[in-house]
């Protein structure tokens, strides 16, 4: 480089900041926020409106059908159920692979996260190959009059399957940056195992444990693919309000269909918003659930 | 509570940690574990508590094997050295922890309890603190309150795992003497690991140094540091010089220490003196460290002047002077490293 | 413990910290019997069906057409998200703007709603009278029912994915490397080009991996604006649902394999490229 043509560069860097970096910003903002605004926020208007269209009588008519609040009961049980055993898992798993050292401890963590990899149809599948009439341990079941695929049972395992690493997913590298200085010192102080988890990790824990409670939930809620497969359909019996939702939609009732899925997106926006408070709070980035 | 361990070893994988220590340390001393990074010591401490499992030896407590005991059964007190303190309690609960989760039939009273903590926190000089959390409290606060932890259970024996390692000089200063002052009222059985020299010939009743999973020495500061019992204890534990050679009785590689060499404009009596060039001279602080040139083999001569002496002397850089050791010690070998 | 090699540290057993066995047991009974046992059930009914049976099953004409329509959407909808994930992604990492706040939660609205509500949301958009629908389709561009729609439902629930890859990294950029690339006289898109871009990129590729990897399997979102109609708009997931409710139990085994197997094959990849760019990132550090 000569030396003129040095001199020349800071000239050209000024004229290049007066263009480029004042136009070129906002055209990348508008052009993002228009993408969003097609692609995202539409859909939700959408969803309501259509939910609204015949008013809010037909609304609520909707909501209180019998078969969509059956519906609604049978997805918080599954929830209710799926997300604390995956809780208990979690908390065991991370403390498991924080706490000690082992061989294979990639291996452990590999096939926690393998469920992420699997299509929900997939999930669905294995459950069936295992639990149906012609499964392995199916006939064991059925001989002992417990239906597992095609009834609840299996709802919940599909649900438990879709929903397996969330917890520990969060609270591994968490557990692993805080170091186990604090549980050693308490272990010398003389506490036993469930005294140093319930006095010193939990409270230390506890913001990451609940965003992965929430990912978990959210999820469990709104699992459609393996839930599909494995429920067999039985109106009133084995709908969760995501199927509900696809049942109305196919018989036609639209504007039915809508109002369940409102009800779904609205408890979506708010688990969204109680993510969002806790990585504000916490000052974590936001979770991209595979990886 | 004496404490004793027996050719203890432990590896892990490959890496020989502890490789055959022997060590007895009496009731009430104050014992420090010296040694670089890598020597073990913070290994054979955590050994001694029950943190870790030996491979090989034993570990007697009041002359009892404790191989099989946990940390909590040896009633031990432990200060890790980024202090480890409960981050979501106040120094108040963290004093009280040991207390409050001790099982029914030990444990004392609610006001009991709140008594020893702050008759503890009064002993650290930290009441007006008590409802303060770690994240509140300086560096050294910090470090007195995982020390008042540790005390409050009244363990039989006390280990320190560079515990002002964390810290900055003043304060590491004033508190290794506090610490000092602390240990010879209550008389605990108590072991101090760290790496600076300065720390344990200050602090510790007997100074045990180890070297890549060895012991070398152990003794009284001022056996260890007058009588060093190898080149790696030497070199260690202050600045040495190394002459080849012979002198009168012995041969072998001779170590002198900076302070040991006398300095003179003329030269004397023949060929105890030697020929230096002055190179540097480091005149700030109560001693004067000069850097000299040997004529014979140019090699670099490092010595310590009193301030008081250098006053009277007053080289200056690039002149000829003659030096020579009043104290040489022999080993066989070079200093390790 | 500065010296010792931190794989060697506390072997489990011996640890002072309590609870090794319980925690351990607990964890490999449970991950059994969710995970292990029942995709074992996958593998074996594969293997037990004999390769002659397989292969019917898995390469039958509409099945090798559902993995072309499969691949190819989902394909499509990854290099759409890419495109978008790094313009939004690099929108919020590096601009401020009224609102902003509000977006960076919007954009997992894709990972929190369920995809049957996306599914019948994008559907009712796109249909030719829908609002969407009645601006595209009078210029010929059908999206319901075609591999358009597919694509565009794929595209749908793997935003996040890339913009959550490739937003962090941006954020992290060195500042001073695009100062260095200035001062050397390089103006925004040279420095974007050859000094920020080649950074991003590893991330930038997990990331739209990652959306292709869950567009392959994607179901609720897709199925109601496809159409379904065999060979010409049925996703693989479709056909094995098709299958089962035929019984055709092992059919519905074969292609879900197929399926597992495409799946964890590009896992196996992201995780080659992040393991790659690790290296080269370490190595640059230790040079520079």
């Amino acid at each position: 480089m000569t030396s003129s043509s040095i001199a020349a560069a800071p000239t050209e860097r000024q004229q290049g900041t007066s263009f480029a970096d004042r136009v070129v910003p906002t055209l990348l903002i508008v052009a993002a926020l228009l993408f969003l605004a097609i692609f995202l926020i539409v859909p939700l208007v959408a969803i309501f409106f259509e939910a609204f269209r015949h008013g809010v009588a037909a609304y609520a008519a909707a909501i209180q059908d019998s078969d969509t609040v059956a519906a609604l009961k049978l997805t918080l049980l599954t929830a209710a159920i799926a997300v604390p055993l995956n809780t208990i898992f979690g908390l065991a798993a991370a403390w498991a692979i924080t706490k000690f050292s082992f061989r294979g401890k990639d291996v452990l963590l590999t096939l926690i996260d393998a469920p992420l990899a699997v299509s929900p149809v997939v999930a669905g599948l294995i459950y069936i190959l295992v639990f149906s009439r012609h499964g392995w341990f199916g006939p064991w079941f059925i001989d002992h009059g417990i239906r597992v695929v095609f009834a609840v049972p299996g709802i919940v395992l599909a649900t438990i399957f879709v929903t397996f690493p969330f917890v520990a997913r969060e609270l591994v590298p968490f557990m692993q940056a805080q170091g186990n200085q604090e549980e050693e010192a308490a272990a010398v102080l003389g506490a036993g195992g469930w005294q140093t988890f319930f006095r010193v990790t939990l409270p230390n824990i506890k913001w990451s444990l609940l965003y992965g409670v929430i990912l978990a939930t959210s999820r469990a809620v709104g699992e459609f693919g393996a839930v599909s497969v494995v429920s067999g359909h039985i109106r009133g019996q084995t709908d969760t309000l995501p199927l509900q939702v696809e049942i109305l939609y196919n018989d036609y009732h639209y504007s039915a269909a809508f109002a369940v899925a409102s009800l779904l997106t609205l408890m979506s926006v708010v688990s969204l918003a109680a993510k969002k408070l806790i990585e504000w709070k916490t000052n974590r980035r936001p979770a991209v659930l595979e990886s | 509570m004496s404490i004793e361990v027996r050719d203890v070893r432990k590896s892990y994988g490959k890496f020989n940690a502890v490789r055959g220590v022997s060590l007895r340390v009496d009731d009430g001393e104050l014992v420090a574990l010296l040694g670089p990074s890598g020597s073990g010591k913070t290994t054979l401490l955590r050994l001694i508590a029950g943190l870790e499992r030996p491979d090989g030896g034993e570990i007697l407590l009041e002359g009892e094997n404790a191989n099989d005991q946990s940390a909590a059964q040896r009633r031990i007190g432990f200060v890790f050295q980024h202090y480890a303190l409960f981050r979501h309690m106040t120094a108040f609960e963290n004093v009280a922890f040991g207390l409050r989760v001790q099982s029914k039939k030990e444990r004392l009273s609610k006001e009991a309890i709140r008594g020893r903590v702050m008759e503890l926190l009064k002993l650290v000089q930290l009441e007006s603190h008590a409802t303060h959390f770690p994240t509140q409290l300086s560096g050294g606060q910090r470090q007195r309150v995982a020390l008042a932890r540790a005390l409050a259970v009244q363990p039989k024996v006390l280990l320190l795992d560079e515990p002002f390692g964390a810290l900055d000089a003043k304060v590491r200063k004033e508190l290794r003497r506090w610490l000092r002052r602390l240990q010879s009222e209550i008389h605990v059985t108590t072991i101090l690991v760290t790496h600076d020299q300065e720390e344990a010939l200050e602090v510790a009743d007997r100074v045990a140094i180890l070297n890549a999973g060895l012991l070398e020495q152990v003794g009284s500061p001022d056996s260890v540091y007058d009588h060093p019992a190898s080149p790696f204890v030497f070199d260690f534990l202050g600045n040495v010089n190394i002459f080849h050679g012979r002198a009168q009785t012995a041969s072998g590689v001779g170590y002198v220490r900076p302070h040991e060499i006398e300095l003179k404009k003329l030269r004397d009596d023949g060929d105890q003196w030697m020929e230096v060039k002055v190179t540097q001279i480091y005149a700030a602080g109560p001693l004067v460290k000069v850097e000299l040139r040997r004529a014979d083999n140019g090699n670099l001569v490092q010595t310590e002047i009193p301030r008081k002496q250098w006053d009277e002397l007053t080289f200056s850089v690039g002149e000829t002077v003659f030096a020579r050791p009043t104290a040489i010690r022999f080993f066989d070998q070079d200093p390790p490293n | 413990m500065a010296g010792i090699p931190w794989k060697f540290r506390r072997q489990g057993r011996d640890s002072a910290v309590p609870g090794f066995g319980l925690t351990l047991g607990f964890t490999i009974v449970y991950l059994s019997l969710i995970v292990l046992i029942p995709l074992c059930a996958l593998v074996v009914q594969s293997t037990t069906m004999g390769w002659a049976h397989f292969y019917r099953a898995a390469a039958s004409p509409r099945v090798m057409a559902s993995y072309r329509v499969t691949i190819g959407t989902a394909f499509a909808a990854a290099a759409i998200n890419t495109v978008a994930g790094l313009l939004i992604g690099w929108v919020l990492a590096r601009y401020k703007f009224p609102g902003r706040r509000i977006v960076d939660a919007l954009v997992d609205l894709p990972f929190a709603l369920p995809t049957a509500v996306a599914g019948i949301a994008l559907v009712s958009l796109y249909v030719p009278d829908g609002w969407l629908g009645q601006f595209l389709d009078p210029h010929g561009i059908h999206v319901a029912f075609t591999p358009i729609g597919i694509t565009l439902a794929m595209a749908f629930v793997g935003l996040p994915f890339v913009v959550r890859s490739v937003q962090p990294v941006i954020e992290d950029l060195d500042r001073e490397l695009e100062e260095a690339a200035r001062s050397l006289g390089a103006n925004s898109w040279q420095t974007f080009r050859r000094v920020i871009f080649p950074s991003i990129l590893p991330s930038l590729l997990t990331g739209a991996g990652l959306a292709f990897a869950r567009a392959l399997g994607e179901y609720g979102s897709v199925i109601f604006i496809a159409g379904n109609m065999p060979m010409k708009t049925e996703i693989t997931a479709l056909l094995i649902v098709a299958k089962l409710e035929e019984f055709d139990y092992a059919g519905a085994t074969a292609v879900a394999t197929v399926l597992l197997l495409a799946s964890f094959a590009m896992v196996l990849v992201l995780n080659l490229i992040q393991a790659r760019s690790r290296k080269f990132q370490e190595a640059g550090i230790a040079k520079g």
